[in-house]
């Protein structure tokens, strides 16, 4: 039980880790850009992120439609 | 494309917006002169000073009180508009139980993950596409 926790402290300290690594991201390209980090935030997370992904998902059901079209 | 191609083509793909990452850290970590924050035995690259001239992870801690008040030009007049997503997602992030474990699975994974599969995808169609037409 000893060795599971360790581990599961050792995967939260990563992650930990990693978190501000990624925070720290976010406020260099803020100071780099000229921006503020709520903003390059709200670019990335609120714009960015759903614009990408919604025209991916149109693109892909677009592509799927053009492939069954050519099959037929 | 053969298979060795296609697979340096979408490892660069998923790479790139971490790879961009590392180089805009590692670029700003020699130029940061304050003491970085430390917590939990993580060591920070920025400080968490309450700087006026840039921002800190004194942003993080108070984005409403400190960087939405010194900081923020651009995004001003759109508040209305911004807070309630922006602030959305943090609330929804938080409910999870773990913040900063929350945002790495959905922010900085699952999301990611989310559209490189969507990416892969319609490129592989697009090569089949090509290839039936090449073929009639």
């Amino acid at each position: 039980m000893d060795i599971l926790r360790d581990l599961m402290m050792w995967i939260v300290q990563v992650g930990f880790s990693i978190y501000a690594y990624c925070t720290d991201f976010v406020i260099c390209a803020a100071n780099l850009t000229g921006l503020s980090y709520y903003e390059i935030n709200a670019i990335l997370f609120c714009f960015l992120y759903p614009f990408v992904l919604v025209l991916l998902v149109v693109l892909f059901m677009i592509q799927k439609r053009r492939y069954k079209a050519l099959q037929r | 494309m053969k298979k060795k191609q296609s697979f340096l083509l979408f490892a660069s793909i998923l790479m790139l917006p971490y790879m961009i990452m590392v180089v805009v850290n590692e670029w700003s970590r020699p130029r940061i002169a304050e003491k970085p924050m430390e917590f939990i035995g993580v060591t920070a690259i920025n400080s968490d000073q309450y700087l006026t001239d840039k921002c800190t992870w004194a942003c993080h801690h108070s984005t409403t009180k400190h960087c939405k008040v010194r900081h923020v030009t651009l995004a001003k007049p759109h508040f209305d508009y911004i807070d309630p997503i922006y602030f959305g997602i943090i609330d929804a992030l938080h409910s999870v139980g773990n913040y900063a474990i929350a945002n790495l699975v959905f922010l900085v994974v699952g999301f990611p993950l989310l559209m490189f599969y969507f990416l892969v995808r319609v490129i592989q169609l697009e090569g089949k596409i090509r290839a039936i037409k090449r073929l009639s």
